[in-house]
């Protein structure tokens, strides 16, 4: 096998050559159901999608620090004093904040649950089940709220 | 589930944050025992296991076009995984030492 010098790393213009082949053609339309019904249901995707997205990307770097670390103690002293997270928690932007991250994963079980009970229980209430998978997030959500403006 | 689950340990612990500093105390005791901290270790490993899933998930998604082209998967990865740990570093900053 023939041996030389590395090769060079590849330039933006490369990398765009090689994804022609990935080349993703403009789709037809297709007729979307129209009326609450579907207006709820996309509603339940978008929730669903950003509370994955928080569950992703935020959720795990807060187990870590506070499941984690905080037991391990390799956290400094000061950092879970009463005073300093009660300041921090009363900032109306960090109520926003914890707002999203505890709402939106209760909105992306829900709605996995949901399929769950479904397609893996074999259960096909459709009703009570929305209702108690939607009606255990709302609670969250309002739960959440009521918590929130107490601090 | 597990990210659930977490969600009602927030509220647990925000609700102990807004009953007063007894309360907030008793509640890191309980954070500290040793049942907490596994099943903190599970729900930790559950949400990578389902970061890695949802950034896979979105390469196959997400097609961000320029002009004919497409940006490849592994470059729209490389950024999901890049904006991952800067949010991960701008939480911990504003968690422990803001």
């Amino acid at each position: 096998m023939p041996r030389g010098d590395p090769p060079e790393p590849p330039s933006l213009g490369d990398v765009l050559d090689w994804s022609d082949a990935s080349e993703v053609r403009p789709r037809e339309r297709r007729p979307r159901p129209r009326g609450p019904q579907a207006r709820l249901e996309a509603m339940a995707w978008g929730l669903f999608s950003a509370g994955g997205f928080v569950a992703a990307v935020l959720l795990p770097i807060h187990v870590a620090i506070l499941g984690i670390a905080f037991a391990a103690g390799w956290l400094p002293e000061r950092a879970f004093s009463y005073g300093r997270i009660l300041h921090l928690a009363r900032n109306p932007l960090t109520k926003l904040y914890l707002l999203a991250l505890i709402s939106l994963p209760l909105y992306h079980w829900a709605h996995r649950f949901r399929f769950a009970i479904h397609h893996q229980f074999g259960i096909h209430l459709r009703r009570l089940v929305a209702a108690g998978c939607y009606g255990t997030a709302l609670a969250g959500t309002g739960l959440a709220i009521w918590i929130l403006l107490r601090i | 589930m597990f990210a659930a689950i977490f969600s009602g340990l927030m509220l647990a612990f925000l609700f102990a944050l807004s009953s007063g500093q007894g309360p907030y105390q008793d509640f890191l005791r309980f954070l500290d025992t040793p049942g907490m901290v596994a099943l903190s270790g599970v729900i930790l490993a559950a949400l990578l296991y389902h970061a890695a899933t949802w950034f896979r998930l979105t390469t196959h998604i997400v097609v961000i076009r320029l002009g004919r082209r497409t940006v490849p998967r592994s470059a729209l990865l490389a950024a999901l995984v890049g904006a991952w740990i800067a949010v991960s570093a701008a939480v911990t900053y504003f968690h422990i030492w803001f």
